[in-house]
């Protein structure tokens, strides 16, 4: 009895959800290389195979099916830093942390304390080998196919690797990490990056509080679908049926 | 909807110190040397609630994870240490550093600060010190009766005196550099200390090394630009609204849920 309850409930839930995930786009608006995260809603259900076309739809529960990014990449704002890069549409760069290693697009970076390029948190950025590149001493430089200079010695070049949706999980601080498997992600043979660039976030606000509106008002509905089962038909059946 | 809470909050706390930044820059305009700070921000952590490519049945996978994030958090801010705008000014001990490098100065304590403020001065006993009166190092001193003073391109510093037909050479700018500028402590009074991250000073002579030279009778100013400050402030004005927006729906979801049951 009473499926639509469940039906709605479940429907609350996922709107829930839809509003954290624009929550969390908007507080990163700010957050060079970000890229929004948007949903899409699926429906169970349950035992309405066995139960006759009619009353299928009555037996649904909703929920999130999944989250994807919108594709980048968003626009590249000129900085005039060396060592600003503003990566290409499917670009990461790799780089070691302490769980192995991780995978950005904030392209911020710095000359660390032995002359190693560091990301924006220090962590050492990633050569073609593998290992962290290293020696600038006087003037660093990117240049757009990756390569790395001191002056006009080459001290290594970056890793870009392709992104893979089903294998990068966000792991925070604007990393990815690849799961453990990352010798299955694709190389980059020709990055094309842009140097003395940075990449604003990927995704408009406006279409940000659309959703954010449009979650509000499903939610609402929702609501409205349960009081008005709980306040009325129960109220109903209860009084004017059981009290014939 | 705690959680969309927690994120609107922490994107509100990221666009304050946004402003904050930009009012930092703003009040420093027409600060001799100031370089210009950038906040920069990152996500914060996921929760993943369902991995993606994980196996929906034995010969399929779902296309797509679910992953919640719970916000942003500044990560640093960093100083930009492009060329600022020149102003002539015409005084004899006023330098500019065309490119890379610092000046010296010595502080009361024995250590060394470094600035790109080239505003000089000669205190009583002649000796070159910035406003603060710290001496410029290595020091130099003019003598009482100079007439003219001539700073040359590569830092040499002469003097003509009474009498004398060709100049006499009193000192020698010394620059410094750091392999990351952007690592230097900012100590106020436009100066700035070495530390850890930006690696020892390198000492060269101006022109040199890939140091910059000077020009004498120019000040550097802030290398802000107010147009780009503005337009910077009304973004991160709008996205603070946007979060503020998305604090209110969470409440309002929240109010409806307590008005469900009566």
């Amino acid at each position: 009895m009473n499926s639509q309850l469940y039906t709605a409930a479940s429907g609350m839930i996922a709107e829930e959800r839809r509003l954290e995930l624009i929550a969390n786009n908007l507080a990163n608006l700010s957050t060079a290389g970000y890229r929004s995260l948007r949903s899409f809603f699926e429906v169970y259900r349950g035992v309405a195979e066995k139960a006759p076309p009619e009353r299928r739809a009555a037996n649904a529960a909703v929920a999130i099916a999944g989250t994807f990014e919108v594709p980048g990449p968003g626009t590249a704002r000129p900085t005039g830093r060396a060592l600003d890069v503003a990566l290409p549409a499917e670009g990461l760069i790799a780089v070691r942390t302490e769980a192995g290693r991780g995978y950005t697009r904030a392209g911020s970076l710095a000359v660390g304390p032995g002359g190693g390029l560091i990301d924006a948190l220090g962590h050492p950025v990633l050569d073609t080998q593998g290992q962290p590149i290293a020696g600038l001493l006087t003037e660093p430089r990117i240049e757009g196919d990756g390569r790395v200079f001191d002056g006009e010695n080459e001290v290594g070049r970056m890793l870009v690797v392709r992104f893979d949706a089903d294998l990068l999980v966000r792991a925070g601080k604007s990393l990815f990490s690849a799961r453990g498997n990352d010798k299955a992600l694709e190389p980059l043979d020709e990055p094309e990056l842009q140097p003395g660039y940075l990449e604003d976030p990927a995704g408009d606000p406006v279409s940000e509080l659309v959703q954010l509106i449009e979650a509000q008002r499903a939610f609402h509905s929702y609501q409205k679908i349960i009081s008005l089962t709980m306040n009325e038909v129960n109220r109903r059946a209860v009084n004017d049926i059981a009290g014939r | 909807m705690q959680r969309a809470m927690w994120s609107a909050a922490s994107g509100m706390q990221a666009q304050q110190v946004q402003i904050d930044t930009i009012a930092h820059n703003l009040a420093n305009v027409n600060t001799n040397g100031f370089k210009r700070s950038r906040a920069e921000f990152q996500d914060l952590l996921y929760q993943t609630l369902r991995a993606p490519g994980a196996s929906s049945s034995s010969v399929t996978r779902n296309p797509a994870g679910i992953q919640l994030g719970m916000g942003s958090r500044t990560g640093s801010i960093k100083k930009l240490f492009s060329q600022g705008d020149v102003r002539k000014t015409d005084n004899p001990l006023d330098l500019t550093i065309q490119g890379q490098g610092f000046l010296k100065v010595l502080m009361p304590d024995g250590a060394l600060a470094y600035t790109r403020d080239g505003a000089f001065t000669a205190n009583a006993e002649g000796q070159l010190v910035n406003f603060q009166g710290y001496p410029l190092d290595p020091p130099i001193t003019l003598p009482p009766d100079a007439l003219t003073i001539t700073v040359g391109a590569d830092g040499t510093v002469s003097v003509t005196q009474p009498g004398q037909s060709t100049p006499t050479e009193v000192g020698q700018v010394e620059l410094a550099n750091f392999v990351n500028p952007s690592g230097l402590l900012s100590l106020g009074g436009n100066l700035l200390q070495p530390t850890e991250a930006s690696g020892t000073a390198v000492d060269g002579t101006p022109g040199l090394d890939g140091l910059g030279t000077l020009s004498q009778g120019f000040l550097e100013i802030s290398n802000v630009s107010i147009v780009n400050e503005l337009v910077n402030m009304i973004a991160a004005q709008r996205a603070y609204d946007l979060n503020t927006r998305a604090i209110r729906a969470a409440d309002e979801m929240m109010q409806q849920l307590n008005n469900m049951i009566r």
